[in-house]
This record gives C-alpha cells, sequence and structure tokens, in this order.
C-alpha cells in the first residue's frame, strides 16, 4: 500500500510540477463553462442538464489526454525501468499511476463548481441531480481513466496513447449509438440489445437526469477493472 | 551454495525474438569483489544486468542473488539490490531531495530511516550543493550522483551499474571512479564499462562478455597472463577475437 500511495503522490505531483495539469484543466473549464454558458441564456432554465448532457463527450476527449503520459513518458524516458526494478508489484504501480490520474480527473471536475454556484444564486436549482451528474462524470471519468491508462501503457508515445485512448472510448460510446444499434438490429435484435449494455451511453444517459443505478456502477467497476488488469498485464508482459 | 556467493548465474539465455543477446552465460560474483563487465557494444552486458535486476525475465537458465532466484521471487531480489541504469533515467521536473525521498519511500525504508540514508547518500555522493536543484537543471556529471545516490539509498548488499561513467567528462569520471571505489570497500560493485584504464584500477575482478557468451573471466593481471598481452585493450581485442594492437 504504501508503494501504492507513494506513485500516486509522485504522479500527482508531476501533473502539477508541469505545465502539462494546468493546460488541461484550463482548457477543460474554459470549453465546457463556455458550453454551459451560452446553453444557459439558450435555454434560460436554471439547471445543469445541459452540461451532464455533453459532459460524457468531453471526458472522451480530456481524459485521455489525462491519462496519456502516464506509461508512455516513463517508457519514452526510460524511467520505467528504474521504478519496475524498485521492490514494488506491477499492480501496485498501476493502481498507483490510475489513483493519481483519478485524483486529478476529480479536481478538474471540482473546479467547476462555479456553475452550480451561479446557478444556486440565480434560481432554485435540484440538488440531487446535481449530485448525481457529478457523480456519474466522476464514475465515467474513472472509465476513460483506465482505458487511458492502459492505452498509454502500450507505447511510448503520448499522442499515439492519446489517439489509441480516445478510439477504445468512440467504441464504447459507439455501442450505444442508436443508429449503429439499428444496423446491428437488422441482423439479430438480440445481438444490438447485448451489445447496447456494454455501450457507454445506455449506462450514463441516465446520470444527465441525475439518476445513478446500481447496475451503471456495476458496469463501471468492471470495466475499470478490466482495464486495470490489462494494463498489468502489459506491463509484465515487456519482461 | 556459501553465502560467501552474491550472484550466480547459470546458463543465462535471454533472446529478442531471432536474436540471442544472452546466449548460455554462466558466472559467479562472491562478497566484496567489484566486478567489471566488458564487451563490445551488443554484446549482452545491459541485457543480463536487466535480467538480473529482474527487469526483463529469462527465456533460458536460472540466476539468483543473495540466494533468491529471479523467477521465485523478483520483487525480494530487488530488494538486494541497487540499481543504476544506463544514462540514469531520472524524473527531470523533481527536485533531488524529492526524488530521493520518494525512492526511499519506495524502498519501504521507514521515516527516521530514510532521512538517515539520504543524509548519508548525499554526502557521500557530493550532491549538497544540488539537494533543492531540480534534476532536469543538473549536469550529466551530477545526474549520475543522484542515480548512484538512489542506488545506495537502501544499503543493498550488490551494486548493479549500467556504464556508470559513459559521457562523462574526465574530472567527473575520477570523482565517480573515487566513489565505486569507496563504496566498492564494504559492498559488492558490479558494472560494465569501456574504458580498461577504469577496469585496471577499480576492479579485482573483470568478465569479458562478447556475443552473449562469456569470454574470459578473471582479475586484470590474470587475464593480461593468460591472453599473453600486456594490457587490457589488447586483452579486450583478443579475447573477442581480434588482432591485438602492437603499438
Amino acid at each position: 500500500m504504501n508503494a501504492t500511495l507513494s506513485i500516486l503522490r509522485r504522479e500527482l505531483g508531476a501533473y502539477f510540477n508541469t505545465p502539462i495539469g494546468y493546460v488541461i484543466i484550463v482548457f477543460f473549464l474554459l470549453i465546457t463553462c463556455f458550453i454551459y454558458v451560452t446553453q444557459l441564456f439558450q435555454a434560460g432554465s436554471a439547471d445543469m442538464r445541459g452540461y451532464f448532457g455533453l459532459l460524457p463527450f468531453f471526458l472522451m476527449l480530456f481524459v485521455p489526454a489525462i491519462s496519456m503520459r502516464l506509461w508512455a513518458e516513463e517508457r519514452k524516458l526510460g524511467t520505467l525501468e528504474l521504478l519496475m526494478t524498485m521492490p514494488v508489484k506491477s499492480w501496485q504501480a498501476v493502481l498507483g499511476k490510475f489513483l493519481a490520474g483519478f485524483t486529478f480527473v476529480f479536481i478538474m471536475l471540482a473546479l467547476t463548481f462555479l456553475i452550480p454556484l451561479t446557478l444556486y444564486i440565480l434560481g432554485n436549482p435540484d440538488t440531487g441531480t446535481i449530485i448525481g451528474g457529478y457523480l456519474g462524470g466522476l464514475v465515467l471519468g474513472m472509465v476513460y481513466l483506465a482505458i487511458g491508462s492502459f492505452a498509454s501503457s502500450l507505447t511510448s508515445d503520448q499522442i499515439v496513447a492519446f489517439i489509441i485512448g480516445i478510439s477504445i472510448n468512440f467504441l464504447f460510446f459507439l455501442m450505444g449509438y442508436q443508429p449503429v444499434l439499428d444496423w446491428i438490429k437488422d441482423f439479430s435484435p438480440l445481438v444490438s440489445s447485448v451489445v447496447q449494455r456494454f455501450g457507454v451511453d445506455y449506462h450514463f444517459e441516465s446520470i444527465a437526469r441525475g439518476v445513478v443505478d446500481s447496475r451503471d456502477i456495476v458496469y463501471a467497476l468492471t470495466i475499470t477493472g478490466l482495464f486495470l488488469f490489462l494494463n498489468v498485464l502489459v506491463i509484465d508482459r515487456r519482461r | 551454495m556459501s553465502a560467501d556467493i552474491l550472484v550466480d548465474v547459470n546458463h543465462l539465455v535471454k533472446t529478442y525474438g531471432p536474436l540471442r543477446a544472452v546466449d548460455d552465460l554462466s558466472f559467479q560474483v562472491k562478497r566484496g569483489e567489484i566486478v567489471g563487465l566488458l564487451g563490445p557494444n551488443g554484446a549482452g552486458k545491459s541485457t543480463t544486468m536487466k535480467v538480473l535486476t529482474c527487469y526483463l525475465v529469462a527465456d533460458g537458465g536460472t540466476a539468483s542473488v543473495a540466494g533468491v532466484s529471479i523467477d521465485v521471487d523478483p520483487v525480494e531480489v530487488r530488494r538486494h539490490i541497487g540499481y543504476l541504469p544506463e544514462n540514469a533515467p531520472l524524473y527531470t521536473e523533481m527536485r533531488v531531495k524529492e526524488y530521493l525521498e520518494f525512492a526511499g519511500r519506495l524502498r519501504g525504508m521507514p521515516a527516521a530511516r530514510r532521512r538517515e540514508r539520504i543524509d548519508w547518500a548525499v554526502k557521500a555522493c557530493g550532491l549538497e550543493a544540488k539537494y533543492m536543484s531540480p534534476i532536469g537543471a543538473l549536469s550529466r556529471g551530477y545526474r549520475q550522483r543522484v542515480g548512484l545516490a538512489q542506488a545506495v539509498l537502501h544499503d543493498p548488499d550488490l551494486l548493479i551499474l549500467d556504464e556508470p561513467t559513459s559521457g562523462l567528462d574526465p574530472i567527473q569520471l575520477i570523482e565517480i571512479r573515487k566513489l565505486i571505489m569507496e563504496i566498492g570497500k564494504t559492498k559488492t560493485v558490479f558494472f560494465s564499462t569501456h574504458i580498461m584504464q577504469e577496469v585496471e584500477a577499480v576492479c579485482n575482478r573483470a568478465l569479458i562478455i562478447n556475443r552473449g557468451r562469456l569470454a574470459a573471466d578473471g582479475s586484470p593481471s590474470e587475464l593480461k597472463t593468460k591472453l599473453g598481452v600486456n594490457n587490457l585493450e589488447n586483452a579486450f581485442l583478443k579475447a573477442t577475437g581480434h588482432e591485438a594492437l602492437t603499438a
């Protein structure tokens, strides 16, 4: 546990000791808040439904940018060799880095607090849906992070890690995308409904409304666990 | 196996696809020895070290460090080793202090011992002036010293150093060599180099590797006698199948 925490600390420090962390956060806040504010004035209602509806897409793009450096940079710099010759088990390193990335996602989402704050000042928003929405965002961030961390472990090039991460995220998105499901339904309605359940949209569409179902949490934890496991395999396989 | 033998390598094999980087390599290192690993580039020196430190898995043969086999308990093996890879890869955005703290934590050292050992390592490696510097701002010589500090931090039985003097200027070279000799007084050191004077000056034993196999093994003077030459350069050349230089 000590090793995992040490790695978590170091990794989180690395996000904030270099420009990368700040750039990602500032960009994320700028874009999401801008989109939200324009929507707010168009829709004229004091809630975050529009925001939470778009959040999955932003996370799909931003989280791979957060995770891309976790393993790829160490490979490129050669520091992976020192890390993996310490008396540290592979899963401890994988978990430590993952948790650091997750903490970063948490901070990034937490910094959007001004949005709900302005809503509370302007009107009387539903707290439940807001909490549910943020929770869903965190859980989705966790899934994308596990995927992105796995992608990062496959290569020494951060850009490639980013692209692989986005591609896998997009694949999961497609599995819940209606036109794709309709197309599959033409061949087999059974396969279509099975595929749908793997899709991110199926589980997180309800998040936008602030409804968090335990089945969605199970889905998220399973996908996260799967990709973390694959991550450990890849790190060990290089041997 | 006597407690005397720290490293025991038996018929080690490591392949990268069709290439046999380490091809049936066997040798032993006794406690207290300072062993120089010589060989042409691509001979398998780094690969041997990566297998010993359990960074890579062997494709054949066995090896053990302090009696612990590398296939049975790699994490335990790593506890006995202080390793410095080629080019001292370090986290450039960290300060020396932070980095050594991190290394100490990863080694499972409790706070008091960590502080004590970091103080010692910083002094031993001459890093007092650079303690608060970001590693990225350090010259190669100083980075090498930070790498060495991290390797000796937990007081390991065995130090494995991959070309610790490569790329250093003459002054830095002497400093690092002095360091290795100092550490070698109480620890077992296993390092690779291309510089023959280093081996003569520092090592009491040298292993010459060529194409993944052991070409020669002995003290510098033994090697010169065995190969019938008057200096180590020629010993190296003859052992690797080349003509000795007469000039």
